[in-house]
């Protein structure tokens, strides 16, 4: 039983792992809150869906799923740039945007890729169910981008990306073209969610123009929950918290579905659970601290500068 | 990460064992006693709602002598779907009853050995749940609720002899409503009468929608979309201040306010539903027994709409009637 909700886990949040670490990359390193990873989600699963039907093979269409979605991204890019547009607004008109876009794509709503040789096709071949070649697609697929990004981030460029995120202002004192760099990490971000787009996709057989919708939520829970499981801040175990991360929060699911939780509930518990872990991790350790009275101006200096500095610029 | 790579290779190997014990609902006849049926009802809607009245009221009988009915709902979240499609695949379902298209697509998908029914999916030949509607090939067969437009638009055309123009508002994408649009598009090219095109992406467009119609159309037609027909309220306001009356949208836009509609009883779509999952479980092999098209029966009428509006029923819309409001 518990296995089997295991199973289904690392089935299902294994598909969601790309847009995990396009999220962490958007938002972790890069600090740009960008919704457009949504938007590029569906672009990526349109795009994923039309070429699988033209017969294209499924790496090929799983990369120009990439390249729509980086392209999408691009797109938020160029207005944070010459717009002077804050990349939060940018992102959910990009992502409004990307729903007609879905549809000029697919020019139509919803389509069957029933017949047709997908990523996961091989499985069949050789002889493994469906739950099979999932679970081994998705691993291959997760592990292949946590060792690119293990890599990536410990490149000089790399290194330059994580800089511009970090302080930007040190960043470009340094000479790093920031602007440059924000573009480069969004455009990768946006490629990682499109092709959790195409898996998806590829995965349940069909494209429907709504799958997009409110899939940043799955997103961002799974990558709270990941980020919650480690304090280093070392690339590797962050990367693979994530992983496990957005595996745990699928369990979660399973298990209230298993259950019988009321499903109205469903996004309620998600929240409720991301919460719970939150407060766990940044009130757990403080609470000794507060016993003494260092300790407790201590963390109200620390309250006071963490205030100060969640802000975002003014929009208009 | 080398452990990390063990920790999956075995829990792919365990799945061996556990999706073997799980798939042993392929052929073969069950008594409909102990068997389990899971019903994915994919999102909340009215429609829906009377879709399960007439799905558990047709296994009334079977849930008595110990038949389960497990229903759920994923909130038409995709990752939800995914979970919900292996629960039930590692469940020990008979029979799976997705609700909609997509939900059927994605149980077709997961599973090519347990034995699906799907309810309410207008075009399952276009989504390639079955090879056709007579001989569905697979482990898919089920209940389509074919909606048409046209017997909606004939009304029309004879309740407004001097119709003109005709406004369709239907969700662009949803592939019910685009079928069901070019369905109606193609009838009144026919009739050599007009149309305006609003198409709305959620329910929350419909008001701007139906208010871009308004002085340039002399009806408003649903094809009829579940999107658009939950957001029927939304449409009635607009079209009630402008005196045009709507026409489509099955029984449940008549009781917002719409004149007249070709339509279903849910409750009775649910019923064949029941019906097909009963032959099933005896036995029927879904590759062979063809998809059920119900009756759409008549109309549903609303009479003091149309006394308001300053129309006049003919006596046979009249007789045609299911329902009069």
């Amino acid at each position: 039983m518990i296995w089997n909700l295991i199973e289904i886990a690392v089935q299902v949040g294994l598909l969601y792992v790309p847009l995990v670490l396009g999220i962490y990359l958007a938002m972790g390193v890069m600090s740009l809150p960008d919704l457009t990873l949504q938007g590029s989600f569906g672009v990526g699963g349109s795009t994923a869906a039309v070429l699988t039907i033209n017969g294209q093979h499924p790496v090929v269409s799983l990369g120009v799923a990439m390249l729509a979605g980086a392209a999408t991204g691009l797109v938020t890019v160029l207005l944070h740039m010459k717009l002077r547009l804050n990349v939060l607004l940018a992102s959910i008109l990009v992502a409004t945007a990307a729903y007609s876009m879905c549809l000029v794509i697919m020019s139509s709503g919803n389509l069957s890729l029933f017949g047709t040789t997908t990523a996961f096709s091989w499985a069949d071949g050789v002889g493994l169910t469906y739950r099979e070649g999932t679970i081994l697609t998705g691993a291959g697929v997760a592990l292949l981008l946590v060792a690119v990004l293990l890599w990536f981030l410990r490149t000089d460029y790399g290194l330059s990306l994580v800089a511009t995120g970090q302080n930007i202002q040190t960043a470009r004192g340094l000479g790093v073209r920031t602007e440059l760099r924000q573009a480069v990490g969004l455009a990768v971000a946006n490629a990682l969610a499109a092709l959790s787009g195409g898996l998806v996709v590829h995965n349940q057989g069909f494209m429907d123009v709504t799958i997009q919708n409110g899939v940043i939520v799955i997103g961002l829970a799974g990558m709270m929950l990941g980020l919650s499981f480690t304090r280093s801040s070392r690339v590797l175990p962050i990367l693979v918290a994530l992983v496990a991360g957005v595996v745990v929060y699928r369990f979660a699911v399973a298990t209230s579905l298993q259950i019988g939780l009321n499903p109205n509930l469903l996004q309620l518990l998600t929240a409720a659970v991301v919460v719970v872990v939150i407060a766990v991790r940044s009130q757990g350790r403080s609470w000794l601290s507060t016993l003494t009275a260092t300790g407790r101006r201590q963390s109200r200096i620390a309250r006071t500068r963490y205030y100060e500095e969640d802000r975002v610029a003014s929009f208009i | 990460m080398k452990r990390t790579y063990l920790a999956l290779a075995a829990s792919a190997l365990a799945c061996t064992t556990l999706a073997a014990c799980g798939e042993d609902g392929g052929g073969g006849a069950r008594d409909a006693g102990d068997a389990k049926v899971c019903v994915d009802q994919y999102a909340t809607a009215t429609v829906i709602d009377d879709l399960l009245t007439g799905i558990k009221a047709g296994l009334a009988d079977a849930i008595d002598d110990g038949l389960e009915l497990d229903v759920q709902n994923p909130n038409a979240d995709a990752a939800t779907e995914q979970t919900l499609a292996q629960k039930f695949i590692s469940g020990g379902c008979d029979v799976i009853v997705p609700v909609g298209t997509s939900a059927s697509q994605l149980m077709a998908t997961a599973t090519k050995d347990i034995p699906i029914v799907f309810a309410a999916s207008s075009t399952p030949v276009d989504a390639e749940l079955v090879a056709s509607m007579d001989e569905p090939g697979g482990n898919v067969t089920g209940v389509a609720d074919v909606i048409d437009p046209v017997p909606d638009i004939d009304a029309m055309k004879q309740l407004i002899p001097d119709l003109d123009k005709v406004g369709l508002i239907w969700k662009l994408g949803d592939p019910a409503g685009d079928a069901q649009a070019d369905k109606a598009r193609a009838h009144l090219d026919e009739l050599g009468v007009e149309y305006v095109e609003a198409t709305i992406s959620n329910g929350s467009d419909i008001t701007q929608a139906a208010q871009s119609l308004v002085g340039k159309v002399d009806a408003i037609e649903i094809p009829g979309d579940t999107t658009t027909i939950s957001a029927v309220e939304g449409l009635m306001k607009v079209a009630d201040d402008a005196k045009l009356p709507v026409y489509g949208g099955t029984g449940e836009a008549v009781a917002a306010g719409a004149v007249i509609s070709s339509s279903y009883d849910y409750e009775v779509v649910g019923k064949e539903v029941a019906t097909l999952v009963l032959a099933v479980l005896d036995g029927a092999d879904p590759a062979t027994t063809a998809v059920v098209v119900p009756e759409t029966g008549g109309f549903d009428l609303n009479r003091t709409k149309l006394t308001e509006l300053g129309i006049d029923v003919p006596a046979e819309i009249l007789d045609a009637a299911l329902t009069t409001q």
